[in-house]
């Protein structure tokens, strides 16, 4: 038999606030389905742009060596901008990523 | 360090610090792009950082970096279209560099890729995860910081927003001066008297109808693509798909009006009943309209949907509170101070007890049942409690036979949904009284079980005043009658409906159709109300101020309570049925014991969670076991198990609510199993908590599933509530949330997990996490029963294993 055990030496964890929880599915909701119909007249048109070591300046200071340093594509008016990102390096997109490139390598 | 050990004082915060918490790195804040105010991402207390609580609550959607975060001062906005939706966005890496770009998930992320394509759209990873932002992106506050930030609650930001509405510049200091908390009285165990009741309950019914009203009214559709059809009784029906329906709650007999506004014709508009709700087969509304000669069956987009809101309901209730205080014939002076809570001497009324309790036509009653009559013929005021399966409704029925035989008058029966009368309806027929049932106008047209009972078909077949069959006839061929003779044909009808009403029997409706003028001039000395417990109090008033002598409130408090929209007025007590206070004051409820609907095995748990173990098995193992179904049952004699599923839930792109698909994966597969072992589809149930989830599941059944496509389009996937009174041989729960920071959502009361618990015959499968689940108290001790009798399992169908997966710590104690 396994007892119940409070544990108070957590953070005190409020009883769910299901008025919130609704809100949050409403918002995701609602601004999903505002844009359900708008698939037309739209392309995907985004060029990746080729990435100088110069444009990596701004490397992360290595202070997480659990990241990987993704470029960020970031448009500032009609400019595009790089920036670097650091991205944990456990993440299905980091993984992926890897893999597809190694993947390719082998090929 | 410029911060020192003081605590840090609102005042000298910098301008960007978190409007919550104070928190203030710029790296951990964004700027809310709406109302200019900042948010950090810690998440403090509560379910969601700072910041996501901020735009979930003041339905703010874009937000700016700090100028001296990692990325400067950036808009969050899709690269491809601009949308700065942030509920929207997310990232997508490219294909073959370490380059990462923001989108919008629609349309931008969901574009069919083209080959040649340089991103990789299928790994779009959601800007906000699991109500925060991704901490990579904004950086979430070091606890250090975290602890000596001010600690702010759930209540408190509710507050504040609502307080920012009014009050932009609003502070948590102003939500302390005194009248700035307008919370409303909140319920009483005991009252002094009517005026008091009224005065309390009032104001909560008001709260909850403008609520509802706001809600509704605010719910309208535009761009509503619609089929028209004629129906069989020459009516129109507008056939169309229509969102939010979880939240409207929208119901058969809800008044909608339709419109157009589009270039194709002048503006048209015209209202309608709902006739059809989505269900597994369509997942269309049908509404008939009130008009059918103007229709522009021509047009099909274009239209606008609103709700039409009613307040008849709540008027009712609130008419039902007055009436209780102002009218001292509207319940005996024995009732009435036993529901205010007064200290009076219990009372015996003489009766002639009957020789036999069960009623013609009827099962016999067992024990529990025979006493639970028993004792409530003899008493003014009594609660039965009726657990699943112990025979609920018969024990009504039989109860109302015997009230309408002893007592002098008619028995007066409600409960608060239109299902529950229809049943009760059903058995009381059987029992040869003479019943009517009372519908509301709007409902009239539908199609119901017990059509021929209702009383619009009673005086439609009624033969005691031919010159009202005549106009009934003309008006069923014309169409419309000539003004005089439509006067006429009301006051012969509404004389017609006064003859059948008066020698009825048995008077059937919902709580709020007690409140139908047709019924103001009859007086009630006995009441039974179904599902009280299913009911708010002034619900429960409207048929017991009647003139009510003698009333039985029968249901259950370990299930469902009343659903109460304003969560104000729930926390003040109007979630409370009048059946759980009769408790409170020390009313016992005369419990049935007796369950002949589940498998012993599967009513063990609740049995022992919820009613002190007190079921007993009317049903035995064998017979409960169908030996020729082939079904990989880890323990044969015992149907259940416990499906352990790890997949994550995510929200659906099909734009409602959260869906799991490793749960509807390993759904499918016990589906088919099921249906492959010669189970019928009208024989199983799936309970599952998200409108999102249920969408998904019939979908994906119908495209992954191995059987006839039909097969799983007749099986019924539906929440608990909509199962709750109701049973099916085979039952899956499929309980979707699995994130590590909320809750289980709709499956942390106990109550909804006794009914999800309670519904099946034969079997029952849960599908679930139980890494997330067994943090919650309750759904621990159920994993631990699962586990002690071998049915937690993990793998695939065919080769299920016992799963020795680790439980978490439960976070606080359940009792
Ligand atoms: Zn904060
Ligand atoms: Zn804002
Ligand atoms: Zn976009």
């Amino acid at each position: 038999e396994q007892a119940v055990v409070l544990t108070n030496h957590n953070k005190p964890v409020e009883p769910v606030d299901e008025d919130f929880e609704r809100e949050y599915l409403k918002m995701m909701t609602e601004s999903l389905e505002a844009r359900k119909f708008e698939r037309k007249h739209l392309t995907l048109d985004v060029a990746i742009p080729i990435i100088r070591p110069a444009d990596r300046r701004d490397e992360p200071k290595t202070e997480n060596p659990d990241h990987v340093a993704f470029t960020l594509l970031t448009k500032k008016g009609n400019k595009q901008q790089m920036r670097t990102v650091g991205l944990p390096s456990d993440s299905a997109l980091v993984i992926n990523t890897r893999n597809m490139r190694e993947a390719e390598r082998e090929e | 360090q410029e911060q020192n050990d003081q605590p840090l004082a609102l005042t000298e915060l910098p301008p960007h610090a978190c409007k919550y918490c104070g928190i203030h790195s710029p790296a951990s804040v964004v700027k809310c792009e709406t109302c200019k105010k900042w948010f950090c991402n810690s998440r403090g207390n509560t379910s969601g950082s700072h910041i996501i609580n901020h735009l979930v609550r003041a339905k703010h959607k874009e937000v700016v970096l700090h100028a001296l975060s990692p990325l400067g001062e950036t808009t969050l906005e899709c690269y491809n279209c601009g949308c700065k939706n942030v509920f929207l966005l997310g990232f997508i890496p490219a294909k073959s560099d370490t380059v990462v770009v923001l989108l919008c998930r629609q349309p931008c992320a969901s574009m069919p890729s083209s080959k040649d394509m340089n991103w990789d759209t299928s790994q779009w990873l959601p800007l906000i995860d699991d109500r925060c932002f991704l901490p990579w992106l904004v950086k979430i506050p070091p606890e250090q910081e975290q602890l000596r930030a001010r600690q702010i609650t759930a209540m408190q930001i509710t507050k504040l927003e609502d307080l920012w509405r009014e009050n932009a510049n609003a502070t948590l200091e102003d939500l302390e001066r005194p009248g700035a908390d307008d919370e409303p009285q909140s319920v009483l165990t005991r009252y002094e008297d009517a005026y008091q009741y009224q005065n309390i309950f009032g104001p909560l019914v008001k709260m909850e109808a403008d609520y509802d009203k706001r809600l509704k009214e605010s719910q309208t559709q535009d761009g509503i693509s619609v089929t028209w059809d004629m129906g069989l009784n020459q009516k129109r029906v507008a056939w169309f798909a229509f969102a939010k329906l979880e939240e409207l709650r929208l119901a058969v007999g809800d008044e909608l009006r339709i419109r157009y506004n589009g270039e194709l014709r002048k503006p048209w508009e015209c209202t309608g009943h709902v006739i059809k709700l989505p269900n597994n087969i369509s997942d269309d509304v049908g509404l008939e309209l009130r008009r059918s000669d103007d229709t522009p069956v021509d047009i099909n987009h274009n239209f606008s949907i609103d709700f039409v809101w009613k307040s008849t309901s709540f008027d009712r209730m609130q008419l039902a509170m007055k009436t209780f205080a102002v009218d001292e014939s509207s319940v005996s002076g024995y009732i009435y101070h036993r529901l205010l809570g007064h200290e009076i001497e219990s009372q015996i009324l003489k009766t002639q007890m009957p020789k036999r309790f069960s009623a013609p036509n009827l099962p016999e009653l067992n024990h529990s049942q025979v006493f639970a009559v028993k004792s409530v013929l003899q008493k003014p005021l009594s609660l039965i409690q009726g657990p699943p399966g112990t025979g609920k409704t018969v024990t009504s029925a039989s109860l109302v036979y015997h009230l309408a035989k002893m007592n002098m008058g008619q028995v007066l029966v409600c409960a608060p949904s239109n299902v529950a009368v229809d049943q009760l309806t059903e058995k009381i027929n059987a029992t040869r009284l003479k019943v009517v049932r009372m519908t509301a106008k709007s409902r009239e047209a539908l199609d119901s079980p017990v059509k021929a009972l209702t009383l619009h078909e009673q005086v439609i077949n009624n033969d005691t005043n031919p010159e009202l069959q005549k106009l009934i006839q003309l008006k069923n061929e014309q169409g419309e009658l000539s003004s005089s003779d439509e006067k006429k044909y009301k006051s012969l009808k509404k004389q017609c409906e006064r003859e059948i009403l008066t020698n009825a029997d048995v008077i059937l409706c919902t709580c709020v159709g007690a409140g139908d003028p047709r019924l103001s001039k009859l007086k009630f000395r006995t009441v039974l109300i179904d599902e009280a417990t299913q009911a708010t109090e002034p619900e429960c008033m409207i048929p017991l101020v009647l003139g009510a002598k003698q009333a039985v409130l029968v249901g259950d408090h370990q299930q469902l309570g009343p659903v109460i929209m304003n969560k104000k007025a729930a926390r003040a007590g109007l979630c409370q049925s009048l059946f759980e206070r009769l408790i409170i004051l020390g009313l016992h409820p005369i419990r049935l014991q007796v369950q002949y609907r589940m498998h012993p095995c599967l009513s063990e748990y609740p049995s022992n969670m919820f009613y002190e173990g007190s079921l007993q098995n009317g049903v035995t193992t064998a017979e409960r076991l169908r030996k020729h179904v082939d079904f990989p049952w880890p323990v044969a004699e015992t149907p259940m198990f416990f499906y352990s599923c790890l997949g994550q839930e995510e929200i659906s792109t099909s734009g409602t609510s959260y869906l799991n698909r490793t749960e509807a994966s390993n759904c499918e597969k016990v589906v088919t199993k099921f249906l492959k072992s010669g189970i019928l589809p009208q024989q199983i149930g799936i309970i599952t908590p998200y409108e999102g989830q249920r969408s998904y599941l019939v979908n994906y059944m119908g495209f992954n599933g191995s059987m006839r496509k039909e097969l799983y389009k007749e099986i019924e996937v539906a929440s608990v509530d909509a199962f709750q009174g109701r049973e099916k041989d085979y039952i899956i729960v499929s309980c979707v949330r699995s994130n590590e920071h909320q809750g289980i959502g709709f499956l942390n009361d106990p109550r909804r997990l006794n009914v999800a618990l309670t519904r099946a015959k034969y079997g029952l499968v849960i599908l679930g996490n139980p890494k997330v689940l067994s943090k919650h108290p309750l759904w621990h001790h159920l994993l631990v029963h699962y586990k002690e009798h071998d049915c937690l399992v993990e793998g695939p169908l065919n080769n299920l294993k016992i799963s020795m997966i680790q439980f978490s710590k439960p976070r606080k104690a359940y009792n």
